[in-house]
């Protein structure tokens, strides 16, 4: 009973004791997190080549059949009250991305290009990126997040793409999305690759990147790009809560190359 | 427990408490290494895939008589060399993607030099997995490029690998990175095989990548003439832990992380625990006598009258701070008359059952008596109050078959029956009764008034997840969230 005579404020250690859990939780994945700040071992190599790498005249596009994947993350309760992960969903369809103006965006200071994206006809999103001598960089875009469309800028702009794709090159890109979201991609140049796609069959160079951001994102995709073509192949896994979330599969089947 | 069920912070706490602790702990059970397998049945590049463009999940399956058999049973630390680059004895992997994996590393061992071992052992004999793997990767790999020995047991629950290798030039905490972020992404697998399989293939492309960035620094000849005398990130790799030696503070933290945690947790939690303690004694005490909260006074000298005359005097500012500030040196004589005036002034409505007053006494009797036990009298004739029990009751005996408590966890319809009837009130002279028989009785489906929500329904096991059957209607792109 002398616990009850002992004048401590009871709601200071209540929340104390919460602030100390909140804090802990809050802290521990930082500090889990700690060994993925790693840093690149060797500099970029400017590219050799420059020239035309990648076409962005208006008017071009890109046709890919798609497949997609979804997994679902969460258990679900069936009528008869079983717990069941559900089948994952599978989708076909067609993403076009054109090439339809240059215009700003952003706190872009010379005109991008943008990019229209649809799938199976329906407009989903806007990507503006700027196509230098030896690199692209991207700044986002706007997408269509059910039913809204959102604005995604990326600051700084990061580099998805180079000319020189050397076996062994890699770099390194972060940005800031909003307030809140920090990406993180880290390309590496996996090599040549012969690929056959519906467009036909190209010597392409395989380049992965893998990424998080702080919402605890993570992606990996591998892409086969083909000077002077563009991506002909795209293989992506989006993970989610440490699980896969998203398998997306995509092959060029048509290329037009624009005259704007 | 019904402060527990109701009291709102009590709640969060403990909802606070149910939601971290399973996250802080497997955060501070996180290693490179050792990761809990998670689910997924996805294809992993780079194994070869099929034609078209929908890839084969699972490659087509074999008949009975194709399956090949184990691999004959050797102790493995004495083998100079594995006749396979894949060994599943536990025959987790379909033979067509063991197949394939087996071709796909042995290509990159003649090719590139990159030795990668894939294990499904049924147990390890006694053997730790990382000092296993560790002893197998320098006794089948040693002075190779690049190595890694990747170990699924039903004994590890999830696979893990040692690396190892001679890659010049490497940053260790670098390799580190992507080997850690590669184990994730390998254990994003749910099913054994896959996660075996994947990690298998993560660890692999990790190491292919970083050979091919030694190879390039040495194309490009500027830093060539450093590479061949320098140290390799894989080849200082901790055994023990899979991660590189200039990683090794940060692995001796991340052990004494995985004291720390449970110990900072184990003391919050402990306190939580104590802070509970100490709530439910005061909400226990404030139950008995909920006028005396808040004073100065200890409850068991309130409670119980059990200070004695000697007592009093030698505390009389504490008294006297409960009776009106009676200066220190008053004497318990004093203090007697003070309260004996004081209830002077009482209403003359006090019940006859009131305790006599002090003053009426002889002193010598007043002084042997409880001084406590008389102070709480002679309070409640100065400030008479209502008892918690009878404080909202209608004054209409018969009309009111509902008791409202206020006194401790907040407002709650009790029915009349647990009272004696319609006109039961409780008996004035033990009002706190009535809260335990609240408290206590059971109550009958037939009352006139709930006392608690109904109890929820039994909820039908869970059971293991199983896949639903795919759905008829194709899935439209919105659900991709494009």
């Amino acid at each position: 009973m002398n616990l009850t005579t002992k004048r401590f404020p009871q709601i200071g250690v209540v929340f104390g004791s919460l602030a100390v859990l909140v804090l802990g939780s809050s802290v521990i994945p930082l500090v889990a997190q700690d060994a993925n700040s790693g840093v690149d071992i060797a500099p970029t190599t400017e590219p050799a080549d420059t020239s035309s790498f990648i076409p962005s005249a208006v008017g071009t596009v890109w046709e890919y059949r798609l497949v997609a994947k979804k997994f679902a993350t969460e258990l679900e309760r069936l009528p008869n009250g079983e717990m069941v992960l559900p089948a994952p969903k599978e989708l076909l369809a067609t993403r076009r991305r054109e090439v339809v103006a240059t215009e700003p965006f952003g706190s872009a200071t010379v005109p991008l290009c943008k990019y229209k994206v649809s799938i199976n006809g329906k407009h989903v999103s806007d990507e503006f990126c700027e196509i230098r001598a030896g690199e692209v960089l991207s700044y986002g875009g706007k997408s269509l997040v059910r039913g809204d469309w959102a604005t995604q800028e990326l600051t700084p702009a990061i580099r998805t793409l180079q000319a020189d794709l050397r076996r062994g090159i890699h770099w390194k890109a972060e940005a800031q999305i909003g307030d809140s979201v920090r990406i993180i991609r880290r390309f590496d140049v996996l090599g040549p690759d012969t690929i056959t796609v519906p467009a036909g069959t190209y010597n392409a160079i395989r380049v992965r990147f893998v990424g998080q951001d702080t919402s605890g994102g993570m992606i990996k995709r591998y892409f086969w790009f083909v000077h002077g073509t563009g991506v002909v192949k795209s293989h992506a896994i989006h993970y989610a809560k440490g699980r896969v979330a998203l398998v997306e599969i995509e092959e060029l089947s048509l290329f037009e190359r624009g005259s704007g | 427990m019904n402060n527990l069920r109701f009291d709102p912070i009590l709640r969060l706490v403990a909802i606070a408490v149910l939601t971290l602790w399973p996250h802080v702990y497997a955060v501070a059970q996180d290693s490179v290494t050792e990761m809990r397998a998670l689910p997924l049945d996805t294809p992993l590049l780079p194994l070869p895939e099929p034609g078209g463009l929908s890839p084969d999940l699972d490659g087509p399956v074999l008949g009975a008589g194709e399956q090949d058999e184990p691999a004959e049973e050797t102790i493995l630390t004495e083998l100079d060399e594995p006749e396979r680059m894949v060994l599943d004895r536990m025959m987790l992997m379909p033979p067509t993607r063991r197949i394939l994996m087996e071709d796909f590393l042995v290509k990159s061992r003649d090719e590139r030099g990159i030795h990668v071992y894939c294990l499904a052992l049924p147990s390890l004999d006694g053997n730790k997995p990382r000092d296993l793997a560790r002893t197998l990767g320098k006794r089948w790999a040693e002075g190779k490029p690049a190595y890694a020995v990747v170990i699924y047991s039903p004994e590890t629950s999830f696979p893990i690998f040692q690396v190892g290798g001679v890659l010049p030039g490497l940053d260790p905490s670098y390799s580190t990175t992507v080997l850690r972020e590669a184990a994730a992404r390998g254990n994003a697998h749910q099913a054994p095989a896959e996660a075996l399989r994947g990690m298998t293939l993560e660890v692999h492309e990790e190491l292919e990548i970083l050979a091919n960035r030694v190879e390039l620094m040495k194309e490009d000849g500027a830093v060539a003439s450093g590479l061949d005398g320098a140290e390799s990130g894989l080849n200082n790799l901790d055994g023990s832990s899979g991660m590189s030696a200039a990683a090794g503070m940060r692995n001796r933290i991340q052990g004494w992380r995985r004291f720390l945690w449970p110990l900072v947790i184990g003391l919050v939690g402990l306190l939580l625990f104590g802070a509970l303690l100490w709530w439910l004694l005061r909400k226990k005490a404030r139950a008995r006598n909920p006028r005396t909260q808040g004073s100065g006074v200890r409850a068991s000298e309130r409670h119980h009258g059990q200070v004695t005359n000697e007592q009093h005097r030698q505390s009389p500012r504490r008294e006297g701070g409960y009776l009106g500030a009676l200066p220190v040196s008053t004497s318990p004589e004093n203090s007697v008359r003070s309260v004996a005036s004081l209830s002077d002034q009482a209403p003359a409505t006090l019940p006859e059952s009131s305790a006599p007053v002090a003053g009426a006494m002889p002193m010598s009797k007043a002084m042997s008596a409880p001084v406590a036990q008389t102070t709480s009298q002679e309070r409640g004739r100065r400030l008479p109050s209502v008892e918690p029990a009878y404080r909202l009751q209608s004054p209409y005996g018969g009309g009111n078959n509902i008791h409202i408590d206020f006194s401790s966890e907040g407002l709650k319809t009790v029915p009349s029956e647990l009272f004696g009837g319609s006109a039961g009130f409780p008996p004035p002279d033990s009002p706190s009764s009535a809260f335990s028989d609240l408290r206590e009785a059971p109550i009958s489906s037939g009352s006139s008034a709930p006392v608690s929500a109904p109890l929820p329904e039994a909820r039908p096991p869970v059971s293991l997840p199983k896949p639903k059957s795919q759905p008829s209607q194709p899935p439209s792109p919105d659900e991709f969230d494009y």
